[in-house]
């Protein structure tokens, strides 16, 4: 009866060699991958990325559908340091009543391309390594790395109770368009988007405690129990090898 | 023929996902006063056609006519729920407002009443259910018995020509049941009541059809 389920977080199915890595292992590779690459410069570490991160996508049989909106949102962000960083840094050593002087135009465009080109190897590596991580496992894997378990299991409760609490809201929704009502510039109008915004709230508040009596009938008592414990498998050896490797390979570039 | 039909659906075809169509080929047709149930397993659709009768969901295929005119856009629709009332299954999603009052005026003023007159006819459709002595409680206090009662008289109170009705007893107690059986029972509009209940439809409407009947491919709607 609901209307299209809102989806956030919506994990990108399997199976693929990549879905079979340990979850742990590759929020932590991803981890690396970001921060290495991030504070990289030049263009070869960032090129490197980019191909490894593609090659991640590749394994994972990332969805053009997926990848899309990702790139075209990174991308959008990128062009507008390629139109701006030119100026601002030929701005930077002159007086600005002075003509711009190609050379440091020149220098601003290029840092302008690798900050881009950066931004595209992390995002283009980020989807392959997480979004393949169903929310669960993200939040369990999250914990077992160390992260503080109220915020994990907000993590997990929020991607959980979204989608309930959205449907609720169109059913609610529904029901006032099914009797006859339209929305107007006018008091009644902002009187009932009022009671349907405060109902949707005591509801909620409501459903969370009906929840968390439910759970503890079941003998909750403040920790989630693993459904299984993952064993590593060689291709987490052969991931991590990989990972390694490269991350060293890109540090001693840097370094080089 | 076409003068007194009020909802006439034709040919109806709708589905959740583009694979797994949840009606097809339905047929059917709610005159004046006629009072018609609605029987079928869950996930059958029952709902959905409810909601489709009165445009809250658009069918893929097939014509909806409402008082003879065909209704496409919504805004044909929204003038088809002035005049049909929809009950849904849970009267949680439709219980909104503070209070009771405000509740069964909500349609009233919607159908550009003053509010004067919406109070006044709250007043007279909670009466009408002897549910005035408690129009000032606070609607998510109520019983789930009350509910169904306080949701029914938001739908009532705009003096609808006919109702679609969800559900009406499910999760009800004997008593509340019958209460509601008593009501539906002096009601001068039509009813399209869909239920699981064989002996709540008995006590409620004149015919009751099944979904799959509905859908058969000799129904003439």
């Amino acid at each position: 009866m609901e209307g299209r389920p809102v989806v956030i977080l919506d994990a990108v199915r399997g199976p693929s060699p990549i879905h079979d890595i340990d979850p742990r292992l590759r929020i932590l590779t991803a981890a690396a991958f970001s921060v290495l690459l991030a504070t990289a410069s030049g263009w070869t570490a960032p090129a490197l990325g980019l191909v490894a991160a593609a090659g991640c996508c590749m394994l994972a049989r990332m969805p053009l559908r997926a990848l899309a909106p990702r790139m075209v949102a990174v991308n959008a962000f990128a062009a507008l340091l390629v139109v701006t960083v030119p100026f601002e840094a030929a701005l930077a050593h002159r007086l600005p009543w002075l003509a711009p002087d190609a050379t440091s135009m020149l220098e601003g465009l290029l840092q302008a391309l690798q900050v881009g080109l950066r931004a595209n190897a992390v995002v283009l590596g980020l989807a392959p390594l997480v979004s393949t991580i169903e929310t669960v496992t993200l939040g369990h894997a999250l914990e077992q790395l160390g992260a503080p378990t109220k915020l994990t299991r907000l993590l997990i409760f929020t991607v959980r109770y979204t989608e309930v609490l959205h449907a609720e809201s169109l059913r609610t929704l529904r029901a006032v368009r099914a009797r006859a009502f339209q929305p107007r510039l006018d008091l009644h109008t902002l009187r009932t988007l009022g009671n349907l915004v405060g109902m949707l709230l005591v509801r909620a508040f409501d459903r969370s405690e009906r929840v968390m009596a439910a759970m503890k009938c079941r003998g909750f008592a403040g920790r989630f129990p693993q459904f299984h414990e993952r064993r590593i498998h060689r291709g987490d050896w052969v991931f991590a090898g990989c990972a390694i490797a490269f991350h060293a390979a890109l540090l001693a570039e840097r370094l080089w | 023929m076409v003068s007194d039909c009020i909802l006439r659906m034709e040919g109806i075809e709708f589905g959740y996902d583009a694979n797994r169509p949840v009606l097809r080929g339905l047929h059917l047709a709610l005159r004046a006063g006629q009072r018609i149930g609605l029987t079928g397993a869950n996930g059958c659709g029952k709902s959905t056609l409810l909601h489709l009768a009165v445009g809250l969901l658009r069918p893929r295929k097939g014509v909806i006519e409402a008082y003879g005119a065909p209704c496409r856009t919504e805004r044909d629709f929204v003038a088809v729920r002035r005049r049909v009332g929809l009950l849904f299954q849970d009267p949680n999603d439709q219980l909104f407002c503070p209070t009771v009052l405000e509740e069964t005026a909500f349609g009233p003023l919607n159908l550009g009443m003053s509010p004067e007159d919406a109070k006044r006819r709250a007043i007279e459709t909670l009466d009408a259910l002897d549910f005035a002595d408690r129009a000032h409680r606070i609607t998510h206090h109520l019983s789930e018995g009350e509910k169904h009662l306080v949701a029914l008289a938001g739908v009532l109170a705009m003096r609808p020509d006919a109702l679609l009705l969800d559900e009406p007893s499910a999760g009800l107690d004997d008593g509340a049941t019958e209460r509601i059986i008593r009501v539906l029972r002096e009601l001068p509009q039509a009813l399209l009541v869909v239920s699981h209940q064989r002996s709540f439809l008995d006590e409620v409407v004149d015919e009751t059809w099944s979904m799959a009947e509905l859908q058969g491919d000799d129904q003439a709607g």
